[in-house]
Order: structure tokens, then sequence, then C-alpha cells
């Protein structure tokens, strides 16, 4: 059985916004959400002292039942879900229905608390005197297992944890228990909290964009050929999925129509992109789409600004659609959100095929010629297209690719 | 004493459980009236072994029902 998969509701924090208007406004502007950290001079030995910064630190509209055993990364996820179950108009009892699951992701789960936990352990409390709370706020299911209490998820609950690709795989999760028929409704996002350790760790990787510290409006620069790496952000999406004919029973507002999704696996390297990969992922998703690469009117490509990614991404990209199909990252405006990119690019995704709007490559000043010749976005577009393409890729070899249709 | 402590026990269950002062009296239950479940309990029991130094048996936590009986345990010990 194969049934059509709906988005319903939308949710999202992000550095360049929450709404839908805040985007738009920041993209054609050419604005950027990434800024100097000067909190983080505390970190010894750091080079990126730059981030993507969510402006949300109010989260007491969460109860505090639910909100004890949330890191900043649930709770960014928790408020993302609301807006978005709030617009899909389901009602509770619908949301609680043992044919309604959940699947979410981060990264790193509770990156903050975990970091402060072992902190305390090492140098001052030891395991003593430690709070019971700690562990469900970082464990690595930490937002799909907090966000099934808070809303009362009794169907399935499937945790993603695949880093840059987490949030897609929980899309592409909720999209195939839809399709196959395992549940009518699926809430499917992800998200990441911002903090120091994650650009220590991509700094020692060499993979930061490093001499940006006191220029972070330039510092994340897909395509470019002065791109020297990524930058750390965070934020979430969330999006509510319903099998078709169970939203428009209900009178739903139908945002857009799932109808690809691919994810596979290098098998490889356990850092360096496959172009072989990638481009496989692509071909299943338009599979799976039953569509032709000259129906995607638009691709919002992984591409996090490292030297080899991005020339990995462009080639797999040529292989597949040639030159002529549109496409940009984002990730020049916001950043690098890991766990949260795959569900707030599938949003942008989303908002490209209802509002005719492509956002422009930021900072692609002059393309790198090791990248393959694409139609890189230069300056927005407002162009109407029927269908999207959102790919995102993960340390692993893990590949996602997700196809969005008008509907 | 008496006072100092319980003014200090209800400060940390206003602090950590988002209640109104008021609402903390020596005879109020911690689960039935204040809404605690284990978790808060273990986390109140922790607030309290940091705020005054010091580690609750196991069968001491246990034997706690009331905001009282947390300012009982801790004369107690502080008597000894």
């Amino acid at each position: 059985m194969k049934r059509r998969v709906v988005i319903t509701g939308i949710g999202f924090y992000s550095p360049i916004g929450d709404n839908l208007a805040d985007l738009r406004s920041n993209f054609e502007q050419m604005k950027s959400g990434v800024r100097t950290m000067h909190e983080w001079e505390v970190a010894n030995g750091l080079n990126a002292r730059i981030a993507g910064v969510v402006g949300q630190d109010d989260f007491s509209e969460i109860p505090r039942q639910y909100r004890r055993t949330m890191d900043r990364v649930a709770m960014m996820c928790a408020l993302s879900l609301k807006r978005a179950v709030a617009q899909s108009g389901l009602s509770p009892s619908e949301v609680s229905s043992p044919r309604t699951g959940i699947s979410f992701g981060s990264a790193m789960g509770g990156l903050e608390t975990l970091f402060e936990y072992a902190e305390d352990v090492s140098h001052n409390s030891g395991f003593g005197r430690q709070n019971a709370t700690a562990f469900l706020r970082f464990m690595s299911h930490t937002v799909a297992a907090n966000l099934a209490v808070m809303f009362g998820i009794i169907g399935r609950n499937i945790p993603t944890s695949s880093a840059c690709t987490a949030s897609a795989q929980a899309i592409g999760t909720g999209y195939e228990s839809i399709k196959y028929g395992m549940s009518d409704v699926m809430l499917v996002g992800g998200g990441e909290g911002l903090h120091y350790v994650e650009a220590g760790i991509f700094d020692s990787m060499g993979a930061t964009a490093i001499g940006y510290n006191d220029n972070p409006q330039e510092a994340s620069r897909p395509f470019d050929i002065s791109r020297s790496g990524l930058v750390v952000s965070e934020g979430s999406g969330a999006l509510v999925l319903e099998e078709y004919e169970h939203a428009k029973a209900r009178g739903a507002v139908i945002l857009g129509e799932v109808i690809g999704y691919a994810t596979g696996c290098d098998g490889s390297h356990i850092t360096l992109p496959s172009e072989r990969g990638m481009e496989s992922v692509m071909r299943d998703a338009l599979n799976d789409a039953q569509l032709n690469s000259s129906d995607i009117g638009y691709i919002n490509a992984h591409a996090t600004a490292t030297p080899k990614g991005d020339i990995s991404e462009s080639i797999a990209v040529h292989r597949v659609f040639g030159n002529a199909t549109p496409i940009s990252s984002i990730k020049g405006y916001t950043g690098h959100m890991f766990g949260g990119g795959g569900a707030f690019e599938s949003i942008v995704s989303l908002m490209a095929l209802n509002e005719s709007f492509l956002p422009a490559n930021k900072n692609l000043v002059e393309i790198d010629p090791a990248c393959a010749p694409l139609d890189y976005i230069r300056a927005h577009r407002e162009t109407p297209i029927t269908a999207v393409m959102n790919n995102n890729f993960a340390f692993g070899g893990i590949n996602t690719s997700i196809i969005l249709k008008k509907i | 004493m008496n006072n100092d402590v319980f003014e200090k026990v209800q400060a940390i269950i206003v602090e950590q459980f988002e209640k109104n002062p008021e609402e903390i009296t020596r005879e109020k239950l911690l689960v039935e009236d204040l809404g605690l479940d284990s978790l808060d309990m273990f986390d109140l029991v922790c607030a309290l072994e940091k705020e005054y130094d010091f580690h609750f048996e196991r069968d001491m936590s246990s034997s706690i029902e009331t905001v009282g009986d947390i300012v009982g345990q801790l004369e107690k010990h502080f008597s000894k």
C-alpha cells in the first residue's frame, strides 16, 4: 500500500528568524545570523569564535514538568512542534492517537547539559550530588523522548541521531511510515543547541571557517573559492506530515507534498564524502518521486562550505542534473545547524515552492573552479517551481535526499 | 535555627519547582499537595545536599513526606 504524504504544519527556530517573513527578509537582504561569540573567550585554543545563534532564551511557556528534562535543543524543538501542530489544526485526541507517531533527532543530544554534567562530576561533586534529570536532558534521543511525553504520543517513536542528516532522516522516516500505512500522522524534525564544544570539535578537524572572527557575516561561503570551512550554529525545525486523505477529510490546509525520499550510505570513509553515494541518493529520491531530474525547479544543497564537501556535492549534482537546475545552500545565512539542518532546510524548500522564491548563495563571490559548473543562484530569484530537492549529508557517509512538490 | 532551616528549604522548593512561597508550608505533602514526583524528589534531595553539604541516607529520604519532615531531618542532623 502506497499513500500520499502531505505537510500540514511547520515550526522552526533559526539564526535568521522563527517565521517565514523574517526568513524571506533576511534572504532578500543577504543578511546572515552568524555573529562573533564574545562569550566563548573562556574556550582555550578555539580558532573559530563565530556562530549562528537563535535569539530565543525564554522557554517558560513549556510547563516545568516537561521542561525539567529538556536541554535547549529539546526546548527549541518542543516550541517548534507546538507551532507546527497548532498550524495543522490537529486536535489533542488526533495527536494522541495510536496512528500518530513521532520521529525527531539531533546530532549531539543535550550537549550543554552533558558538558556541565561531565565538568561537575570531574571537578566538583562526583556522582553523589547529580540531578536525576541530567541524563534525560543529554541522552542521544532526548528530543524525541521529551517531545513524545509533552505531546502525549502513543504511536511509534523513532529517534534519529545521524548528525547532519538527523532531521532529514526523521522526515524520511515519517514519510515512509505514512506512505506504507503504519501511521496516519507523523510529527517530524530535529534540532541542535549551540555550545563551543561543537566549534572546538570541528576546529580540531580543520573544518571550521577561520579568519572571520571580526567579520562573521562573510564567514560561511558555500561554493566560494575562498571558503575555509563551516560555521557552527543552532536551531530547530518541525513538520506535521499527514496522509493526504486524512488531511483532506478534516479540511486541513495542505502546505505541500513529500513525494520522494531516499537515504543511502557511502560505506567508504568516515568523513570524506563520496560523489557516487551522493549521486545515488539523489537518483533514488527521483525514482521514488517518479520524477525526471528536469522536473526539479530548485535544489537546496547541503554545502556546508568545507573545501572538499562542496566540490563533491557539486560534481554529484552535475552528474544527475547537468547545469540547468538552480541551486543554493542557505548555510551562508545560517551556518550549519547540524541535526536541525535537514528539517529547517526542508521548510525553506517548502517556502521556495509556495512563494516562488529561490534564495541566493550568500558570500558566493567567485565560484571555486574545482566545483562543477551548475546554475549557482547569485541573487535571489522569483520563479514559479513545482518540485524541489533538499539534500543533506553526514559523517559516516550517510546521505539523504527529500523531494517536495507544490499541491 | 528552626525558621532559618524552614526558610531555606522553602526557598529551594520555590526556586527548583517554580512554586509560590505562600504554597510552601510545613504541613504540605510533597507529592500529593505540591505535585512532586520521584524525579523531583531526587532533585530536591540533591539540591538540599549541595546547600547543606551533607548526604541524605536513602532510608532518610524515603521517610520524607512533608516539607516539615525535611526541616526535621536537617535539624536532627545538625543537632548531632
